[in-house]
């Protein structure tokens, strides 16, 4: 008898520590008692500005996002990408089943206004006051912004959300069209606006950087007066300005506090870190290489194109050629801290194929490198010569090339490091829109914005044709590539999403 | 030295183990053993006609006993066969008793007890350890293979401590997250069995129904397999000690291309017709063809480089004994495996302890322990990292440059890429993976009443590893100038240190009543059960050392320094319930329950209930046969149960933010900063499997031949998933229950046993096979080369068709239009719509995802003092989706092999391969189709013995009891088709696989 008490007290004993079913996480925070606080809203504040360096699923950095935009630029007629989805678009097509990009720009950029709307839809939770909780509004207003015209620049239309979608998320949701993406890009930047301040930017969100967006999307959308307006205002604010030093604007310290860039993906050391400089510039990888074509579209030191000028010289074709040529790309002899001869001999390098490498953006002080190699250069999204090239080009569309068009192209060939002479007097509408369109590709070149201009200006049908692979294939570019598919992962699971024409 | 050192040990203890042997002339005296030739003790040995005269065998397996000289002798033992041997004058008698092949009264483990075989009523198989040992293995997982039907034992790879065996009861049973591996029972609770020494191992049961495993709840979906290991003898002092050594080399390896001319006219003619410029300029294909200085212009087989003979050693040392209710048994355990490819190896170190001592009549309680020491070296990356990096190099170079400076080279090729030097990485960036591991239980046993008892036990299993991964700074040279190129790429240099632990503590206690009234027999049992599991890590991270002999982290500076940690924790509470009755053993029925709460789930959701219910009626036992001459006995057993299936994440039902997505919000610190990244259902609940089967168990002509076969249906439904959400919510899928899967299938067991005069045989047939069906899924998934929908298997191949290759310009005219601009020589693809153009929709169905049977052959045989066994197991119809190093050209510039010699060509236009490409090609790599959907059936001699067990009088005056030899081979044929490489491994992916070894053992046991 004794014993059956023994067991009934020992199977009580294990029944009566009610708790001991109940665990919770111990390394994450908890969804249910969040947003009790100015420090909770900080928290997720930050959570919206990190998907800018480090958007992927597991907090690395995607292809063709963050310090790897340059990977869009493999895509363009610029570079050609040695890996991934960029690889096969350029050397297959542009499909809906291609995956990598055609599936990350539109997860991620969803993730990311996934957290945009958590934010609104809670931080009045916190009771702050009504200022305060208005500036942090402003800045994820913007981001969401953001990323909306993210999406709206390769996809076009898609389906909007606005709030923090649960379990019961609508089943039949269509897309939007581009007008209204667009609309609700600028509502969100005009409600930004009313917030942000009026500063210099560090890295925080200010005033310029959603005017600086604003500008972009209107021009993209060929909107030309209103985006010469928004453009003027910030040339007009006196914030900032076309920095001396080229090469200083792409890396560390030179992007510090730059008077030149108005936003920017940020990385810092020794902890958020890109991996730009290895990825790019060791010989073991070389990810995104410079084609000819790119080359011999930077002019001569005169002004002039290389077909052209009498500088040019076939035996030395990159001597006495734009200062900015080899600020951005090695050319073959270039002293290079790989290979056995202490320059780059694109012959004897495995790896390269196009005769090129990157060279914007990477630090050479890091060089040779290795996978532990730390970089955290800031991508730049937006920077001021940016600004004045948008408003010569719309301004140019409106009132065809005044004096402030000229001014404003002058302004970025100027640049105390680079000393292009300024352009001749007297263009048409025509040759200066074809002339700035030039600067953009030279000045911008492996930043992220060539492919999206080549759509804009619906040159990217004819451009890109003609652009040969290593290995001697051209590219394919059909007109349904104007826009990107939806991956076809969503269209198969999600029915009511109509897939973009012709995939 | 170790070896001296173990022989010592047996020297000191030798003396004790001598004992005096005299004969008297009247007397009989012998020695009893099994069909191993183990001695065995308590045999009872009597006169045949005059059973009151006997005795029984003492531990040492011998007797003596007064006989007629024309007298006959009989020995008796449960389990075995009755042998009657006429003395025929004869002083001594040496008698081996054969196992019969069904022992009635066989006793086996089951859930929370055991039962007689003959009354199980549910589909439960076993497997002693004298069949197990038969192979000579490191791992004991690999043992269970093909041994019981219904288990799928896969040995992915031959790479030492990391075989990645997996085990499959009734296949894959559910596509959840929550995992197909079945439950381990070691001793009474939740163990390891690779932990474990296999010499240590008593018996393995492999509970296969609902209704033999329900017991075991949530945890049993896949199946439930209990381990128990050996128990000290009755009496006296025993000691055992086992050696043996495996010359050890991987069972099928790739045969490349290696002419250094040869292969650099492939590779230039291959990335011609892929459509890119030659490599390779003539002037430097000359130097290799003209060349006299073979060491300077080379041949070199990389693959010879990579891999080697080795030699496995395991040294097994027991001690057992008993006194006055008291019993133990050590067993110490050292396995030495060096990997036969370069940079592997693996030290095991096991001891375990059994001890069971009766305090009282009452009152019994006793420990097992088992504690493993396991020391892992492997390359950072692994073996297939590291063979694809050997594939990858060129034959016109080798490991070290040729100077004598002994160098590592970077690459003798600066035409073409290829992988990193692969020799250079085995010597110096082996990351070190030291466990310790322990697993122990305590036990109580209290007769309370007459049939009451009542059982606690508990215990916990402790598990610490230490993982260094130390990644030095290795200077690289260039081949033909000797002049520093480059460090070798090593990942990110410098030391990472990770610690684990996880603590799993668990106690039960139950009561069991026993009891017949008449002809009805009732067993009932009743426990609970608590288990909580903790797992913390720990790690370290610095870059710079001073050198590469300093592995420290405090050896390195603080800058660039990194550290993590994090734990996870779940607990299961349980209560659990059986029921036995049978009608004069004949009509049997039992019932289990089990009901379960999870902290996996919340509150109102967590608890489960699994019962289940079987039957069985002993046919053999009825009037009407039980006097039949040639049945022994026949079974029939029928049951249907549920289970549950928790292994889903640790929190998937809570609301979290991620931590981690940090940023500079000003320009000096990191803010830290969260996100929601999850949508999460809170109403999840258990993931239910249910099983029907019935099954028979036949003996017949005095049990030598007896047959087991089941069939089943076990379906799955509930499946804890991840949902199909849309991108657009920019949230990944919360876990739901959503889905059904289904397996049916059949599968049986024969043995035949039989002896003639001295000479004794037996054959054993295994055969199992099932079809897995996806019942309901949702909107269909397509995953590059397999689709998961509803109606067909899960992950059904779903590829392109090759038809043949392009003969000419013509035939690519007049077929379908391709996908890609293929030449002559090119994959044709079928045109599985006939819309004229070949596009996504022509991909199809192939079948070869699970495998249509799995079949083994036991064969075995002694005469006198000899013993041969043989087993052979075999896979039909499982077919692989593979690519890459090894298959395809020139992936990485990895060689072809010798196969692409008779490539298509426009002379060689009945060749079954296409041209010759590069791995990337179009027409060629990027449709996935049947081309690369490769058969991996295979038959193969896994294992083979010859066994010689040495005349015990010649080993009296040592006072050896007994003293074995053998042979073993393992995996010494294999019959396939598939290319290259071992087709045993675990799935599909790249081709490249480290294979399982070939193994030629010599070893001995020895008894004292």
């Amino acid at each position: 008898m004794k014993n059956i008490i023994y067991f009934l007290l020992l199977s009580g004993m294990m029944a009566c520590s009610s708790n001991y079913l109940d665990k919770d996480p111990l390394d994450k925070v908890s969804g249910n008692n969040f947003w009790k606080s100015e420090e909770d809203v900080k928290l997720a504040l930050t959570g919206c500005y990190a998907l800018l360096s480090a958007q992927s699923d597991n907090n690395t950095i995607s292809e063709g996002f963050g310090a790897f935009t340059m990977y869009w630029d493999g895509i363009s007629d610029d570079a050609w990408p040695r890996t991934g989805a960029f690889n096969s678009i350029a050397t297959s097509q542009l499909e809906a089943t291609t995956g990598g990009i055609v599936n990350d720009m539109y997860n991620l950029n969803y993730k990311a206004i996934a957290t945009c709307n958590y934010f609104l839809a809670n931080v009045d939770k916190a009771r702050l006051n009504v200022a305060t909780t208005a500036q942090y509004k402003a800045q994820i207003y913007f981001l969401r912004a953001y990323y909306y015209s993210q999406l709206c620049k390769t996809y076009g239309g898609v389906i909007i959300t606005l709030k923090p979608e649960e379990l019961d998320y609508a089943k039949d949701m269509k897309k939007s069209t581009k007008a209204q993406v667009v609309e609700q890009v600028l509502k969100d930047i005009d409600t930004a606006l009313l917030s942000l301040p009026d500063e210099v930017y560090s890295g925080k969100i200010v005033k310029a950087t959603a005017l600086g967006l604003k500008a972009r999307v209107l021009l993209y959308n060929e909107r030309w007066t209103e985006a010469a307006a928004t453009a003027k205002q910030i040339i007009d604010g006196g914030k900032f300005r076309i920095a001396d030093e080229f090469y200083g604007l792409f890396v560390k310290p030179g992007q510090n506090n730059n008077p030149e860039i108005i936003f920017s993906a940020r990385y810092q050391l020794p902890n958020l870190i890109n991996t730009i400089d290895y990825q790019m510039g060791w010989d073991q990888w070389e990810r995104i290489q410079p084609i000819k074509g790119l080359a011999d579209a930077f002019e001569c030191k005169d002004g002039k194109k290389i077909t052209e000028s009498p500088l040019y010289d076939p035996a030395h074709p990159y001597d006495n050629r734009d200062a900015r040529l080899r600020r951005t790309i090695y050319v073959p002899g270039d002293p290079w801290k790989y290979g056995a001869d202490g320059i780059f001999n694109p012959a004897k390098d495995g790896n390269n194929r196009t005769g090129f490498l990157v060279k914007k953006y990477l630090d050479t002080t890091r060089a040779p490198t290795d996978y532990s190699t730390r970089s955290d250069q800031d991508f730049v999204l937006i920077r001021y010569a940016d600004i004045l090239l948008m408003y010569a080009e719309a301004k140019n569309e409106v009132s065809g090339p005044d004096q402030s068009v000229y001014d404003a192209v002058n302004a970025v060939r100027g640049r105390k490091s680079v000393q292009q002479p300024p352009l001749s007097a007297g263009l048409s509408q025509d040759e200066m829109r074809l002339r700035i369109r030039q600067e953009r590709r030279v000045e911008f070149a492996l930043e992220g914005l060539r492919y999206f201009d080549l759509l804009r200006w619906k040159t990217a049908a004819t451009v890109l044709p003609a652009v040969v692979n290593p290995g001697g294939v051209n590219r394919k570019f059909l007109p349904k590539n104007y826009v990107f598919p939806f991956p076809q992962t969503e269209v198969d699971s999600y029915l009511s999403l109509e897939q973009n024409e012709d995939y | 030295m170790k070896k001296i050192k173990t022989l010592l040990t047996l020297l000191l203890i030798l003396p004790l183990m001598l004992w005096g042997q005299s004969s008297p002339p009247s007397i009989v005296t012998g020695t009893v053993k099994d069909s191993r030739g183990n001695p065995m003790p308590g045999v009872t040995v009597t006169v045949a006609g005059n059973e009151k005269t006997g005795t029984q065998t003492d531990n040492a397996g011998q007797f003596r006993i007064n006989v007629a000289a024309s007298g006959t002798l009989k020995f008796s033992f449960i389990g075995y066969k009755e042998e009657r041997i006429p003395v025929a004058g004869q002083k001594e008698l040496n008698v081996s008793l054969a196992e019969t092949a069904t022992a009635l009264n066989d006793v086996i483990v089951v859930g929370y007890g055991t039962q007689k075989k003959v009354n199980l009523t549910g589909a439960v198989v076993t497997v002693n350890s004298a069949e197990l040992n038969k192979r000579v293995v490191t791992n004991p997982a690999t043992m269970l293979q093909g041994k019981l039907p219904g288990l799928t034992v896969v040995e992915n790879s031959g790479e030492p401590g990391n075989q990645g065996v997996s085990l499959r009861v009734r296949g894959q049973g559910t596509y959840s997250g929550a995992g197909n591996d079945p439950l381990v029972i070691v001793n009474g609770i939740p163990g390891n069995l690779t932990a474990l020494n296999p010499n240590d191992i008593e018996s393995v049961t492999v509970l296969k129904d609902a209704a033999s495993a329900s017991i075991y709840g949530t945890r049993a979906a896949n199946g439930v397999i209990l381990v128990t290991t050996k128990q000290g003898a009755k009496n006296g002092l025993h000691l055992e000690y086992s050696y043996n050594m495996g010359i050890t080399s991987p069972t099928r390896m790739l045969k490349l291309i290696t002419n250094s001319v040869e292969y650099m006219e492939l590779y230039n003619k291959a990335l011609v017709h892929s459509g890119q410029a030659a490599a390779y300029p003539a002037s430097f294909i000359d130097q290799y063809r003209n060349a006299t200085d073979k060491t300077r212009y080379p041949d070199v087989n990389w693959l010879d480089v990579l891999f080697r003979t080795t030699y496995v050693q395991n040294h097994y040392l027991n001690v057992s004994g008993g006194r006055a209710g008291t019993n133990y048994t050590v067993g110490m355990g050292l396995t030495d495996e060096p990997g036969t490819m370069l940079g592997f190896a693996n030290k095991k170190y096991t001891l375990q302890f059994n001890l069971t001592s009766e305090v009282n009549k009452r009152v019994t309680f006793g420990v097992n322990m088992n504690f493993n020491y396991n020391d892992r070296k492997y390359p950072r990356q692994g073996a297939q990292d590291q063979f694809l990096a050997a594939l990858s190099q060129a034959p016109m170079y080798g490991p070290v440059v040729p100077d004598g400076t002994g160098h590592y080279t970077y690459r003798g090729d600066p035409y073409v890429y290829h992988n990193k030097n692969p020799v250079a990485i085995a010597e110096n960036v082996q990351a070190s993976d030291r466990a310790y591991y322990l697993q122990s239980n305590l036990f109580l046993n209290v007769k309370v009443l007459e049939g009451l008892s009542w059982e606690t036990r508990g215990g916990f299993n402790f598990n610490f590893n230490k993982v260094k991964d130390f990644r030095p700074v290795i200077p690289q040279y260039d081949w033909f100038t000797g002049q520093f190129a480059t460090n070798l790429d090593v990942g990110t240099k410098g030391l990472i240190v990770t610690d684990n632990n996880n603590i799993y503590p668990i106690i039960y206690t139950q009561l069991t009543y026993n009891r017949k009234f008449g002809d009805h027999t009732f067993k009932v049992l009743g426990g609970a059960q608590e288990e909580y599991f903790k797992q913390e890590s720990l790690n370290g991270y610095r870059r710079d050392f001073p050198n590469n002999d300093l592995s420290e982290l405090n050896a390195a500076g603080a800058d660039g320094q990194t550290t993590g940690g994090t734990a996870y924790e779940w607990s299961l509470r349980s209560y659990y319930g059986r029921l036995n009755y049978d009608y004069r053993d004949k009509y049997l029925f039992e019932a289990n329950v089990r009901y379960d709460g999870s902290s996996r789930f919340k509150k109102d959701t967590r608890w489960g209930l699994f019962p289940s219910f079987s039957a069985g009626w002993r046919i053999g036992q009825e009037p009407f046969l039980k006097g039949s001459s040639w049945l022994t006995d026949l079974k029939l057993r029928a049951s249907w149960g549920r289970l549950g299936n928790q292994n889903i994440g640790n929190y998937p039902y809570q609301s979290i933010l991620t931590v981690g997505y940090n940023y500079p919000m000003d320009n000096t610190v990191l803010s830290p900063g969260v996100l929601r990244t999850a949508l999460v259902d809170q109403n999840i609940r258990w993931e239910t499997t249910q099983v029907f089967d019935v099954g028979v168990d036949f003996a017949v002509l005095e049990n030598k031949l007896s047959i087991t076969a089941d069939w089943y249906n076990k379906r799955t439904f509930n499946i804890l998933r991840a949902a199909q959400v849309p991108g657009w919510l920019g949230l990944s899928a919360p876990t739901v229950n959503r889905g059904t899967m289904q397996n049916v299938g059949w599968e049986f067991g024969v043995n035949y046993n039989n002896r003639i005069g001295e000479f004794s045989y037996g054959v054993g047939v295994n055969f199992q096979t099932y079809k897995n069906e996806l019942v309901k899924f949702g909107a269909r998934e397509i995953t590059g080369t397999a689709i998961r929908e509803e109606g067909v298997p899960w992950e059904t191949f779903y590829v392109y068709q090759v038809t043949g290759i392009f003969q000419s310009d013509d035939e690519i005219k007049n077929s379908p239009q391709q996908q890609y601009t293929p030449k002559p020589g090119d994959l044709k693809y079928r045109d599985v719509n006939n819309d004229g153009k070949i596009n996504a929709s022509d991909r199809t169905y192939v079948d070869g995802a699970f495998p249509n049977f799995n079949y083994s052959f036991n064969l075995n045989a002694a005469w006198r003092n000899f013993d041969l066994s043989a087993f052979f197991y075999g896979v039909q119809g499982q077919k692989f989706y593979v690519t890459g190093w090894g298959l395809e050209p020139f992936r990485q510039s990895t060689p072809p092999t010798t196969e692409w010699r008779d490539a298509w060509t426009p002379e060689n236009k009945g060749a079954t391969l296409p041209h010759i490409y590069v791995q990337g090609y179009g027409p060629i790599s990027s449709s996935p189709s049947d081309f690369f959907l490769k058969d991996a059936s295979f038959f193969r001699l896994k294992n083979v013995q010859l066994g010689y067990n040495v005349k015990a009088a010649l080993l009296k005056r040592a006072g050896i009891t007994a003293l074995r030899v053998y042979f073993a081979g393992d995996n010494l044929l294999t019959f396939t088709g598939y290319p290259g490489l071992d087709p045993e491994r675990s799935g599909g992916g790249n081709f490249v696989n480290y294979p399982q070894n070939k193994v030629y053992s010599f070893g001995g046991r020895v008894t004292f």
